[in-house]
């Protein structure tokens, strides 16, 4: 007798003091889609601490969380996580695995699909079943939105980050079943993480901000930059890019909004010598208006946005700073 | 930063688990510390990580990691004499069918176009009013 199809998965991740959001918003999803399979929704979570944690997975919608509770996992450690993911992995036969985009996903993903010699798609902007209840993994390339699949492989393996899916409501009535699985013993480990340091965040944070303002390759000068950083300023907006200002080192990489970087939900978006590619878009949704300031009327960032303004950005900025200080100044005066 | 693989950033360490060695991804700087043990501190949430590393090891790297240093006309000269050896799959040993699209569990089952648009209002006149016009109309929608 065959077995049935496996469960669906998310690799859960422990952040430093709770369970990270993007845990929960993929096992909302996961819960959909082994709702429509017909098959139980279960998470894997290494780490220290955990209990708590894991009830949230659970009210989160997860049928059973695996915890691998060990002070020695206090930070992700590669091997011992990859290992124990996929002992589970054989052993369970997961249908799918999801994973967030964060950093230990990006590193921990990507090993686990080599291990399990499976198929992985990167930083999905959607994910559906299509009509032989393969995962459809949609992601934004060439302009457009290809959707992926794994049809001979299992599990099925796919990341996405932060804000492509809701966090759902948690339900504290849920009943789910914490398993404790044993952690191998890993005295030779060849990588080891000592520590993870904060490093102190001046600027507004990206995914919690209202008013966008993001740079791209055409304002990639040191001294264009700088302009748009004085306009983030003005506008006590949190400041955003795409990836060639992060290439060339104009902007950090934790600022880049798009596919591969952070998904934003803003009030409004300013786009500035941003040209408008797919893998940047996808990753601004329901912005009520849009901005877009280029220097070539024929660049596709115009037809994404409510208002446009072709102008050179290193000539027009500085104008439109000095206009929103005195605009400013005037309602400080007139409207106390 | 990151691989030249449609920013999946997934070569480093798939390569790494291909040949059972260590990886660390997002290195921004490394230091020796005993003979085969380097202590890298790679990007992570918020901060950064610090990991004991022994090799061989893969690292993936971001551009901190390190400046090229400048490029001297007697070395271009050098370069141009260096002989740049290319291998194939037979090279390598590695079947046609493990690699490309038919090695690839994944395959695009279908392409569609993103309908985002959105119906544009080109701001018009000088670069002053234009900067005017804009002004109001982040004013009406209450961000300044």
């Amino acid at each position: 007798m065959g077995r049935g199809l496996g469960p669906v998965w998310v690799i859960a991740e422990q952040g430093e003091c709770d369970v990270e959001t993007v845990s929960l918003q993929l096992l909302g999803k996961a819960r959909e889609l082994a709702d429509e399979l017909g098959v139980a929704c279960e998470a894997v979570l290494p780490g220290r601490n955990l209990e708590e944690s894991a009830r949230k997975l659970i009210a989160a919608g997860a049928d059973r969380v695996f915890l691998a509770d060990n002070p020695a996992l206090e930070f992700y450690q590669p091997e011992t996580y990859s290992d124990i993911i996929c002992a589970l992995a054989r052993q369970e036969a997961p249908e799918i695995i999801l994973a967030g985009s964060t950093f230990m996903g990006r590193e921990l993903a990507p090993l686990v699909a080599a291990r399990l010699a499976t198929g992985l798609a990167a930083h999905c902007t959607g994910l559906s079943l299509d009509e032989n209840k393969n995962l459809e993994q949609q992601i934004p390339a060439y302009g457009g939105l290809l959707s992926i699949i794994c049809p001979e492989k299992r599990p099925q393996m796919a990341t996405a980050a932060r804000g492509v899916f809701k966090t759902p409501e948690p339900d504290s009535g849920r009943k789910g079943e914490i398993v404790r699985i044993p952690v191998p013993e890993t005295a030779e480990a060849r990588v080891r993480t000592l520590e993870v340091v904060r490093e102190t965040l001046a600027s507004i944070q990206i995914e919690e901000a209202r008013v966008i303002i993001a740079g791209g390759a055409g304002a990639c000068s040191p001294e264009g930059w700088g302009t748009i950083q004085e306009l983030a300023k003005t506008m006590d907006a949190a400041l955003g890019c795409t990836r060639p200002a992060v290439d060339e080192g104009w902007a950090p990489l934790d600022s880049m909004i798009g596919q591969s970087g952070k998904m934003v939900n803003p009030e409004v978006y300013l786009a500035v010598g941003i040209s408008g590619e797919q893998q940047h878009m996808a990753g601004i949704t329901g912005a009520k208006l849009m901005v877009a300031i280029n220097n070539d009327p024929a660049s596709p960032v115009f037809q994404q946005v409510d208002l446009g303004v072709v102008e050179n950005c290193q000539e027009f900025l500085p104008v439109l700073i000095d206009k929103i200080k005195a605009h400013r100044q005037k309602k400080l005066t007139c409207q106390p | 930063m990151a691989s030249s693989d449609g920013a999946t950033e997934w070569v480093g360490p798939q390569i790494a688990a291909f040949l059972n060695i260590a990886v660390v991804t997002m290195v921004r700087k490394i230091e020796k510390r005993e003979s085969n043990e380097w202590i890298a501190v790679s990007d992570w949430q918020n901060g950064y990580r610090r990991v004991q590393i022994r090799l061989p090891a893969l690292l993936t790297v971001t551009r901190e990691l390190n400046r090229p240093r400048a490029l001297s006309f007697s070395g271009i000269l050098k370069a141009r004499k260096k002989e740049i050896e290319q291998w194939d799959l037979n090279d390598l040993g590695i079947p046609e069918e493990a690699v490309g699209a038919k090695g690839s569990p994944t395959v695009v089952s279908q392409m569609a176009t993103i309908e985002k648009r959105r119906d544009v209002e080109i701001l018009r006149g000088n670069l002053e009013e234009k900067a005017d016009k804009l002004v109001s109309r982040l004013d009406e929608a209450g961000i300044i």
